[in-house]
């Protein structure tokens, strides 16, 4: 095998449509502004073809010669990131009920990334396309690198609701059939030149493909043939679920009186039922018995910690779980990850136990998180009445914690542990325990 | 009968289960399948956060569109805006959508009708329900008359006559109007419909904040936000009508609608047959290009690079042959014409690609650069030697194509390149393979070599038969050399990394290598009996 071949995947999977097809299947987007109208698509995109001429670097060329760049599925004809036909993907699902903090804890997480796994883990983590991440690298922005950082801004309008139409999704006919896809966000990992597994750089890079879902997406009857926004259940290797605890009153009585006050939400969800019903269309999407557990992870991620902190014992969360390892580099704190599920669990089960009964009976490894995307208790904007904060004062707590451990469970030798794998502390041995 | 349905985010919807962005109330009665379609045109992009000082500037979708439900035509005129905050405490939108009937259109027009006060609801009250019927349809008139409104933001009223002469001449392609926030265009596009016809009025499907559609949704007039991906989009396309809701300076092109947009006066004018010709074959504009590239190639842009116009007219990899070639520019000197149009219809027409023509081109300029009496000097005489060398080059080059899956592959078959060079006379060009350290330009260089090659060994005093046979084993040699560089090693060679490995797993690919292994041994064949 030479260099060349071996850099190509044998068959590689659209993170549109999910479709899994050879390499050299792939179309390739015209670039020529004559050859709009695709059947797919609509009159105004550029034509996908496949090509059967090149230029000497392989780019296609179309068919008024002119060199084309990108490349499209050749299901669903939305375009695809070249490293994807080169490297693995490994699909990451965030789900949970409106409101439970997805587009936030999503924005923290990808930032936190950025700075992180390069410094810390020696990995590369990059846009694989610019373009598509686009919304996300807005939502960063708004967050972290807001022009009015010192002023205090009320949450609503850091992100705003995220919507079942519009520029989150793409629409593709099949026929007369028109379906919505969400779009991906999709970034390049790869460990770098100083990582002690650099050698194994092919196996150990993948691209990371996510998805901000709205909670809406998620409850029963939303799934169907036009509405595929969460049929990438079905591939996901990480399964994160969101759990707000102040949206279950059992939860916000046991809470500060912050969190009961006049800036605090007043409704409730029935939230296991989001977990339910996730369950089911994975049992179905995976072809999976009903007995059957779920191979992959399942991590209940419970938010807003800012405003419960006090039940886990106030600042549990001032460090983050992960300090200098044997390997040179960071690795994870498995330990204090274990310590922290099992509280977390225990207070679910005090407060919600259906969410733990729904999680553990349906997934093989089950880990708990707390996480807060502020960092810190936001204040209440005296004026509007709602909860606000500045941006300057936004340091996300363990919101990186749930993906790195999913990568050093799933992805062995990239993200390396504080300590031997074979050590009774990991987590999540049956259901967190 | 008129329907209508309300679209926010609610604690609870019509729908038991639905919390978040869901449809609150709607007419008995609707279609599971209107129901979708309107959902989906409830899609809001906010400029302004709600708590930003500007939040008021934020734009208000209205909007005409056209849309095929059940096999049924159906007018829906929307309304989404911005509404506050939703009951999660978060910035919500309200869309208010009401479907018609043809036979119930208002002869006043859709921008009229959204203009009235009231018909689309700014607000919900809040109850959860399905409403007995829909709502009441205003009447009412809205003669034609001088586009004062458009003089006051443009500066020529005509600009409303020319957007309706754009909308009807090409129907299929959309119109853009581009506005700053903070300005309404719908008065706009109620002063342009009233000079139509009331039976073309309808006709006219607008959006006064286009923000993206899906599919199967006709809107020919999309008014888009200055600095909006959507006017990139609008700048990008070729030939569509872009206007900027600005004064500008510019006067509106003549016409019968611009000049009654101007004065008030004329009468309205039936559309040209093309735009009813047009409409009548496409209502709703379904694009059907075709999958693989099928079209012969045009002529590209005069400001697309020269590289980029030859390989244009070069076959396709998978052996199919293109249209012949144009002639070649004329050359000064005969002897050069010659070989010139032996070595491009060589490269044009043999199976080859971007390398042939590049490397065809570029002797072309280098030969034109050259006085006759100085090109092509017969150092090699044709005949049993140069077919034998030929044969031992070929055989040479056809080692390229095989089998070289080492790590170190590249360095070796660099080598064997050069070897097969100089065997067959090129020493310099062999020397300069060998030290080759930009592996980028081997496949140009053997082109180049190959073309060399024929120019040093013309026979310049060889004439008839002779002449013929050289020509036939060049062009077969040439041919080769360029398939085979398109075809599999050599430009895997040139290129490395993935991207031509992406190509080499085409079937096209391995087809051709099928193809050039048959032509290998017809052409050993031929030379072996003109040997005997």
């Amino acid at each position: 095998m030479s260099n060349a071949s071996a850099s190509l995947l044998s068959r590689t999977t659209c993170p549109h449509c999910w479709n899994t097809f050879p390499p050299e299947a792939v179309l390739w987007v015209s670039a020529h502004t004559d050859l709009l109208g695709d059947p797919r698509l609509g009159p105004e995109k550029q034509q996908r073809f496949l090509p059967t001429r090149f230029d000497l670097a392989g780019y296609a060329l179309d068919a008024r010669g002119v060199r084309c760049n990108e490349l499209a599925c050749p299901r669903c004809h939305l375009t695809l990131p070249r490293g994807l036909v080169e490297v693995e993907p490994f699909f990451v699902s965030i789900l949970g009920a409106p409101a439970c903090g997805k587009s936030f804890f999503l924005a923290a997480m990808t930032w936190q990334l950025r700075q992180e796994l390069p410094r810390l883990f020696q990995v590369r983590f990059q846009d694989a396309s610019p373009t598509a991440n686009q919304s996300l690298n807005e939502y960063e922005q708004s967050l972290f690198l807001n022009g009015r950082r010192d002023e205090v801004i009320p949450l609503a309008s850091l992100i705003r609701k995220t919507e079942l139409q519009g520029e989150l999704y793409d629409l593709v006919m099949f026929g007369s059939q028109q379906v919505s896809y969400p779009r991906p966000f999709l970034f390049a990992l790869a460990p770098t030149e100083r990582h002690p597994n650099a050698a194994a750089r092919q196996q150990l890079s993948r691209m990371l493909c996510l998805y901000d879902n709205a909670g809406e997406h998620f409850q029963p009857g939303m799934d169907s043939t036009q509405t595929q926004a969460t049929r990438h259940l079905g591939q996901s290797r990480l399964l994160l679920f969101l759990f707000d605890p102040t949206q279950d009153p059992r939860f916000r009585a046991r809470c500060s009186e912050e969190v009961n006050g006049a800036a605090a939400p007043s409704f409730a969800a029935r939230q296991e039922m989001v977990l339910l019903e996730a369950i089911a269309r994975i049992r179905v999407l995976a072809n999976m018995p009903g007995a059957a557990k779920h191979p992959h992870p399942l991590y209940v991620i419970v938010t807003k910690y800012d405003v419960w902190a006090k039940l886990l014992g106030g600042a549990f969360l001032s460090e983050p779980p992960w300090g200098e390892s044997r390997h040179g580099i960071h690795g994870l704190d498995v330990e204090r990850i274990a310590a922290a599920s099992r509280q977390v669990r225990e207070l679910l089960l005090d407060t919600s136990p259906e969410i733990v009964h729904a999680a553990e009976g349906f997934a093989s490894q089950v880990v708990y998180f707390p996480v807060s995307v502020l960092g810190r208790r936001p204040v209440v904007d005296a004026e509007k009445g709602l909860w606000a904060i500045k941006p300057r004062n936004l340091k996300p707590l363990w919101c990186t914690a749930p993906l790195l451990y999913g990568l050093s469970q799933g992805l062995k030798g990239l993200i390396p542990r504080r300590r031997d794998p074979g050590d009774a502390a990991a987590p999540g041995r049956r259901g967190g325990g | 009968m008129s329907l209508e349905l309300f679209y926010t985010s609610a604690v609870r919807g019509v729908k038991p289960g639905s919390q978040g962005f869901c449809t609150v109330a709607l007419t008995h009665g609707m279609s599971a399948a209107l129901i979708d379609r309107l959902e989906a045109l409830s899609a809001y992009r906010p400029v302004y956060p709600p708590h930003d000082d500007n939040a008021a500037l934020n734009p208000v979708l209205r909007a005409h569109y056209r849309l095929g439900v059940g096999g049924k035509a159906v007018h829906v005129l929307s309304r989404v805006a911005p509404c506050g905050l939703d009951y999660s405490r978060r910035p919500n939108k309200l869309a208010h959508h009401v479907a018609l009937d043809p036979a119930e259109l208002s002869s006043a027009g859709p921008a009229w009708l959204l203009s009235q006060p009231g018909f689309l609801e700014a607000e919900w009250d809040g109850e959860v329900c399905i409403l007995p019927h829909g709502p009441k349809l205003p009447r009412g008139a809205a003669p034609p008359r001088e586009c004062q409104r458009w003089r006051q933001v443009t500066g020529d009223a005509g600009w409303a006559g020319a957007l309706l002469e754009a909308l009807r001449g090409r129907p299929e392609r959309p119109a853009y109007l581009v506005y700053e926030p903070g300005m309404d265009p719908l008065p706009l596009l109620a002063e342009a419909i009233a000079l139509l016809p009331a039976e073309e009025r309808w006709k006219i499907t607008f959006s006064t904040y286009y923000a993206g559609l899906p599919q199967g949704v006709e809107c020919a007039c999309r008014c888009v936000l200055s600095d909006s991906p959507e006017a990139a989009e609008a700048a990008r396309l070729p030939g569509a009508f872009v206007l900027p809701l600005r004064r500008t300076g510019e006067r509106a092109p003549d016409g019968d609608l611009a000049r009654m947009a101007q004065t008030g006066r004329g009468r309205s004018v039936p559309r040209t047959a093309r735009a009813r010709a047009a409409e009548e074959e496409a209502p709703i504009p379904v694009p059907s290009p075709p999958l693989a590239q099928t079209i012969p190639a045009k002529a590209p842009a005069p400001d697309e690079e020269e590289e980029t116009r030859v390989n244009d007219r070069s076959p396709q990899l998978g052996g199919r042959r293109s249209p012949a070639p144009p002639p070649p520019p004329r050359m000064p000197g005969r002897g050069s014409s010659q070989w010139l149009l032996v070595g491009l219809a060589a490269g044009l027409l043999g199976g080859a690609g971007l390398t042939a023509a590049v490397g065809g081109a570029v002797w072309v300029i280098r030969e034109r650069g050259k006085p006759a009496e100085a090109s092509a000097p017969p150092t090699v005489a044709p005949g049993k030697g140069l077919a034998e060398r030929a044969l031992e080059g070929l055989d040479k080059i056809e080692d390229l194509s095989k089998g070289d899956d080492q790590p170190d592959a590249d360095a070796r078959s660099l080598k064997r390149l050069a070897d097969g060079l100089e065997q067959l006379g090129l020493k310099t060009l062999g020397e300069r393979v060998r030290n080759q350290g930009r592996r980028q330009r081997v496949a140009e260089k053997l082109v180049l070599a190959m073309r060399e090659f024929a120019r040093q060994s013309s026979p310049s005093g060889a004439a008839g038969a002779e002449m013929k046979s050289y020509r036939r084993r060049h062009e077969q040699l040439q041919r080769f050399a360029t398939t085979l560089l398109n075809g599999n090693h050599a430009l895997r060679l040139a290129v490395g990394p993935a991207g031509w490995e992406l190509v080499r797993r085409r079937p096209e690919a391995q087809v051709d290598l099928a193809a050039l292994e048959k032509e290998i041994d017809v052409f050993q064949a031929r030379l072996a009996q003109e040997e005997e």
